[in-house]
C-alpha cells in the first residue's frame, strides 16, 4: 500500500497553466477524491501521478520515495480509465491477466490470481467472453479486476462511473467503496459529480482553475465550504454579499459574504403566519418539484433566494405568486472567505 | 558534449532515408519531366513544346476525347454505383449481402483482366456478340465493342466502385431519426429523399465523381485494348514514346498530370468539407421496403442485369481458361475443354516465369510500401510540425500521378546513369517495376496505416504501461495487434494492385521482369486466349488465396451491411 505526497506540482500546456502549486498528502489506505468541473486539471494530476505526463516542476512521493522521474511501469500504480481502455483484441481473461503476464508471473499464479479477481467483481463466468460482448457495467468491472490483479500500491479511478446509467452508477459506487475498504488500497477517485464524491470519499480535494481550493472530509467541506466556489459547487447554496446583509436582517454578521443552504431556511405562507421577529418577506416566483423535496425560488427585493422544503407527504405546496415569510437560523450562516484566503487555506 | 539520445539518432536517420526516397523517386522524376518540356538549346525557359502540343490536332483531339471519356464515365458510373448502393443498402431487397460482396470484388480484380475478358465476350468475334448474332439471325454483329462506347462500357463496369462504396457508407451513416422526424412533419417519401437523403449522400457522390474522373482520364488498358484508334491522352503518350518523341511524350505527361492534380486538389477540398453528423447518438439506418410490386420487380431486374455485366467477365475468364485455343480459333465457341492450359503454365518455366515475376515483385513492392507507410505515418502523427505536414503532402502527391505518366517520367528520369542513384541507371533493371508499383500504391497504403495509427486509443498504451509493461512489450502486445489490420489492409491493397498492374508495366517492363499482365496481353495477341485466361485465373486465385489468408489471420477485410 502507499501514502502519496504531491509537492508544489506545476504544469502548463502552450503557456496555459493547468496545475498551479498542487500540494496534497494522501494517507495510506485512504479513498481520496479529486473533485472539480471539467478542465480544472484533476485528470492531468492523476496522469502525472501515473507517470503518463511529466510535471513542469515539483515532486511526487509514494511511501516517501520520490517517483517523479520513474517510468509508469515502475510506479506500481494501476489505473481504471474513464472509457476503461480494455484491450479490444483480448478476451476478459486475457485482459485481466495481462499485467501479471507482462510481469512474468508463473502460469499457475496467473490463473489463480485472475480467477480470484474476476470472482471479486462477480465476473468469473465471463472469463472467455470478448470485450465487445460485455455491457458497460461488466466492462467497468473487468477494468477494475485488471487493475487489481497486479496488487497495486495505489489505485487510480478516472471518472469510472461516468459511462454508467444512474442506477448502475449507484450500486457500482458502493461496490468500489466496499472493495477498496476490504483491500485497503490507497485509491484516488476523479470525478466532477459532487454527490458521488461525497458518498464515496474519506477526503476530497476540490479543484478550480488548476488550483486546489479546499481539501477536507466530505462533511467538513459541505458544512464549512469557506469559499463561494466550493459552496456553489458542492451542494446548492445562496450566497449573500455584505451590501445585502441588512435586507436579510444579518447586519450582525462580520464577513464579506455568507452562504446559506436552501434547506436551512425556514419558510411559511405570510397569510397563514404571524410576523416573526427577523422575518424576511418575499414572493415565490418559481417552484421545482424534486420528488423528496420542493425547491422554491423566492424574490426578496431584487435577490432570488432558493429555499428547500422536504416533502413529508402531508404539507400543501405553495404556488408561485404567494407572499412568504422566511427565517434564517444563526447556525445556518456560513462565512465565506475571499478567493485568495480560501486558496491559502 | 551532451549525450545524444538514441531516439534522436533514429529520427534523424529515418528522416534522411525518407527525404532521399521522396527526392529521388517522386520529386526528381516530376521536375525532370517538367524541365524536359521547358528546356531550350540555349539558355532560358521555353514553352514551345506546349505550343506545339496545342498546334497539333491529334493532341487536342486526344485531350477532348480524354475529357469526354472522363465526364461520360462519371455519369455512367454514378448511375450504376449509386443505384446499386441503394439496392443493397437503402431498399429491403433480396440477396443484398451476397451482391454487396460481389460488387466489392472490383476493388481487388486487376482492370486489365476484366478488359481482356470483355474483349473475349463482346468484341466482333466475342462469344456474346456472336451468340446474339446467331440467335437473332443477324447479318451484322448487333453492336460494336470499340471506340468511345467500348471504353465507356468497360469503365462503367470496372470503375463504379467508388460511387458504390461511398454512397453505401453514406446511407449506412444516415441517422434514421432524421427520416422519422421529417415523416412526422408530414413529408412524403419523395420529399424525404430530396430533403434528407440526397443532401446526406451528395458529398459522397461529389468526391466519388472526382475520384472516378481522375481514374477515367488516366485510364490506359481500356483505351489501348478496346479503343481501336480512339485517341486518348494515355495512348498518345505511348504513341509518342514509341515514335521516340520524348519531349512531346513529356509534354503530354505534364498536361495529363495537371488535369489529374487539379481534380485531386478539388477532391481533397471537398473531402475535407464532407459533413458528418454531430449528433451524439444516431439511430441506425433501417432499410426501406419497396411497396409497389411492379417497381420492386423493375428494381430487382435492373440490379440483376448490372450484376450480370459485372460477374460475366469473371465467369468468362474461368470458363475460357479451360478452353483449347486451337479449337476455339475455328469456331466462335470453344469446343474442347481440358486442363492443358494450366499444365502448360505451371510446368513450362518460360510460361510460368511472368507469374513468378509478378508474385515476387508484388510482394516486394507491398512489403517496402508498407514499411515506408508505417514510418511516414508514425512521423506524421508523432511530430505534428511543418516537416511532417510536408511529408504528408509528398506521400499524397503520387495519387495525382496517373500510371501512364509515371511510366514516362521514370523512363525520362532514370534512362541514364544518375549520381543520385550512385551512378546507376534504373531503366531496364528488374527493380524499376518494383519502384513504380511502390509509387503507385504508397498513398493508398499510407492512408490505411495512417488511419489505423490515428485511431489507436493512446489509453491502451497508458493502461499497458500502468500494468507494468515496458515500451517494447506494449508495442508488441498492444499497439501492433490493434493497428495490424490497417497495416495488413495497406499491404493487401498494394499487393493486389501490383499483381495485375498493366499500365506502368507496359511502359517499363523488360525481358527479365515481364509481369503476368503483359504476358496475358501478349498471349492474346499470339491468339493463345486459353493461356491468357489461365494467367487471369491465376492472378484472381492468388488474390483470393492471399485475401483469405489475411482475413483468417486478422479479420481485416470484413464486408458488412
Amino acid at each position: 500500500m502507499g501514502s502519496i505526497r504531491f509537492n508544489q506540482i506545476f504544469k502548463s500546456y502552450d503557456g496555459q497553466v493547468i496545475l498551479h502549486d498542487i500540494r496534497i498528502e494522501i494517507n495510506d489506505g485512504e479513498l481520496f477524491t479529486f473533485l472539480g468541473p471539467s478542465g480544472c486539471g484533476k485528470t492531468t494530476l492523476l496522469r502525472i501521478l501515473a507517470g503518463f505526463e511529466k510535471p513542469d516542476s515539483g515532486t511526487i512521493e509514494i511511501n516517501g520515495q520520490d517517483v517523479t522521474r520513474f517510468i509508469p511501469e515502475k510506479r506500481h500504480i494501476s489505473m481504471v480509465f474513464q472509457n476503461y481502455a480494455l484491450f479490444p483484441h483480448m478476451n476478459v481473461f486475457e485482459n485481466v491477466s495481462y499485467g501479471l503476464r507482462v510481469r512474468g508471473a508463473a502460469e499457475k499464479t496467473i490463473r489463480a490470481k485472475t480467477a480470484q479477481c474476476l470472482d471479486m467483481v462477480s465476473l468469473y463466468g465471463l472469463a472467455q467472453r470478448d470485450i465487445n460482448e460485455l455491457s458497460g457495467g461488466e466492462q467497468q468491472r473487468v477494468a477494475i479486476a485488471r487493475a487489481l490483479a497486479v496488487s497495486p500500491g495505489v489505485l487510480l479511478l478516472d471518472e469510472p462511473l461516468s459511462n454508467l446509467d444512474a442506477r448502475l452508477r449507484e450500486t457500482t459506487k458502493m461496490e468500489i467503496r466496499e472493495l477498496q475498504k476490504n483491500l485497503g488500497i490507497t485509491t484516488i477517485f476523479v470525478t466532477h459529480d459532487q454527490q458521488e464524491a461525497m458518498s464515496i470519499s474519506d477526503r476530497i480535494a476540490v479543484f478550480h482553475g488548476g488550483r486546489i481550493v479546499r481539501t477536507d472530509s466530505p462533511e467538513d467541506i459541505y458544512n464549512h465550504p469557506q469559499s463561494a466556489f466550493v459552496a456553489g459547487f458542492i451542494g446548492e447554496s445562496n450566497i449573500i454579499e455584505r451590501k445585502d446583509f441588512n435586507r436579510f436582517g444579518l447586519s450582525f454578521v462580520d464577513a464579506e459574504k455568507i452562504c446559506i443552504r436552501p434547506q436551512d431556511i425556514q419558510i411559511m405562507e405570510a397569510a397563514r403566519a404571524g410576523y416573526p421577529e427577523g422575518g424576511i418577506t418575499g414572493r415565490i416566483i418559481r417552484m421545482e418539484f424534486r420528488g423528496s423535496a420542493m425547491m422554491y425560488h423566492v424574490l426578496v427585493e431584487s435577490i432570488i433566494i432558493k429555499v428547500m422544503v422536504f416533502n413529508t407527504g402531508g404539507c400543501r405546496s405553495m404556488s408561485p405568486g404567494t407572499t412568504v415569510l422566511m427565517a434564517i437560523p444563526s447556525h445556518a450562516i456560513k462565512t465565506i472567505m475571499s478567493h485568495n484566503a480560501a486558496c491559502e487555506n | 558534449m551532451p549525450p545524444v539520445k538514441i531516439n534522436q539518432v533514429i529520427y534523424t536517420v529515418l528522416w534522411g532515408l525518407l527525404i532521399y526516397i521522396i527526392a529521388v523517386f517522386i520529386i526528381f522524376p516530376v521536375f525532370h519531366t517538367l524541365w524536359q518540356t521547358t528546356r531550350t538549346d540555349g539558355a532560358g525557359i521555353s514553352f514551345n513544346s506546349y505550343r506545339m502540343f496545342f498546334a497539333m490536332s491529334v493532341n487536342t483531339l486526344a485531350l477532348k476525347n480524354t475529357l469526354r471519356i472522363g465526364v461520360a464515365t462519371v455519369i455512367c458510373c454514378m448511375a450504376v454505383g449509386v443505384f446499386m448502393a441503394f439496392f443493397t443498402h437503402y431498399f429491403r431487397t433480396r440477396f443484398a449481402k451476397t451482391i454487396h460482396v460481389i460488387l466489392l470484388s472490383a476493388f481487388v480484380l486487376p482492370g486489365v483482366i476484366i478488359v481482356i475478358a470483355f474483349i473475349q465476350l463482346y468484341s466482333e468475334t466475342g462469344i456474346i456478340t456472336q451468340s446474339l448474332k446467331r440467335i437473332f439471325s443477324l447479318n451484322e454483329i448487333p453492336f460494336k465493342f470499340a471506340g468511345f462506347s467500348g471504353i465507356l462500357f468497360v469503365h462503367t463496369f470496372t470503375q463504379y466502385v467508388f460511387f458504390y462504396i461511398n454512397t453505401a457508407i453514406a446511407i449506412n451513416s444516415l441517422d434514421y431519426s432524421l427520416i422519422e422526424s421529417a415523416r412526422s412533419f408530414g413529408a412524403s417519401r419523395c420529399r424525404v429523399f430530396f430533403d434528407i437523403i440526397f443532401p446526406h449522400i451528395r458529398p459522397a457522390v461529389l468526391t466519388s465523381s472526382l475520384m472516378t474522373f481522375a481514374l477515367a482520364v488516366s485510364s490506359f488498358s481500356a483505351p489501348y485494348l478496346v479503343g481501336r484508334g480512339y485517341r486518348m491522352m494515355s495512348t498518345q503518350i505511348l504513341q509518342s514514346k514509341m515514335n521516340n518523341q520524348m519531349t512531346m511524350a513529356a509534354t503530354q505527361v505534364m498536361i495529363l498530370m495537371l488535369i489529374s492534380m487539379m481534380t485531386m486538389m478539388v477532391y481533397s477540398y471537398f473531402n475535407r468539407k464532407q459533413f458528418r453528423s454531430d449528433t451524439a447518438k444516431i439511430k441506425t439506418f433501417r432499410r426501406v421496403p419497396i411497396d409497389s410490386r411492379p417497381l420492386n420487380v423493375l428494381i430487382h431486374f435492373a440490379a440483376y442485369l448490372i450484376l450480370f455485366f459485372i460477374v460475366i467477365p469473371v465467369i468468362g475468364i474461368i470458363g475460357l481458361s479451360f478452353a483449347d485455343s486451337s479449337s476455339w480459333m475455328l469456331d466462335i465457341f470453344p469446343r474442347r475443354f481440358s486442363m492443358d492450359n494450366y499444365i502448360q503454365v505451371l510446368s513450362r518455366g518460360r510460361i510460368f516465369a511472368p507469374v513468378k515475376n509478378s508474385l515476387f515483385m508484388a510482394l516486394t513492392a507491398a512489403g517496402l510500401a508498407t514499411t515506408l507507410a508505417v514510418i511516414t505515418s508514425t512521423i506524421i502523427l508523432k511530430y505534428q510540425n511543418f516537416q511532417s505536414r510536408l511529408l504528408n503532402f509528398f506521400v499524397m502527391l503520387p495519387m495525382a500521378i496517373p500510371a501512364s505518366t509515371l511510366g514516362i517520367m521514370m523512363i525520362s528520369a532514370f534512362n541514364e546513369k544518375r549520381s543520385i542513384l550512385f551512378n546507376h541507371s534504373l531503366v531496364g533493371t528488374y527493380g524499376i517495376l518494383v519502384v513504380a508499383y511502390i509509387i503507385l500504391s504508397i498513398t493508398i497504403v499510407s492512408r490505411s496505416t495512417y488511419t489505423a495509427f490515428s485511431n489507436f486509443n493512446r489509453e491502451y498504451e497508458f493502461a499497458s504501461r500502468g500494468l507494468g509493461a515496458g515500451k517494447i512489450q506494449t508495442f508488441c502486445r498492444i499497439f501492433f495487434p490493434i493497428v495490424r489490420p490497417g497495416i495488413i489492409n495497406g499491404f493487401a491493397l498494394c499487393f493486389m494492385r501490383s499483381l495485375g498492374e498493366y499500365t506502368v508495366s507496359a511502359l517499363l517492363y523488360g525481358v527479365h521482369n515481364r509481369p503476368v499482365s503483359i504476358a496475358m496481353v501478349n498471349a492474346l495477341h499470339d491468339f493463345d486466349a486459353g493461356i491468357s485466361m489461365t494467367y487471369g485465373v491465376l492472378i484472381i486465385a492468388m488474390g483470393v488465396v492471399f485475401l483469405s489468408l489475411i482475413n483468417m489471420k486478422s479479420k481485416t477485410i470484413q464486408v458488412q451491411i
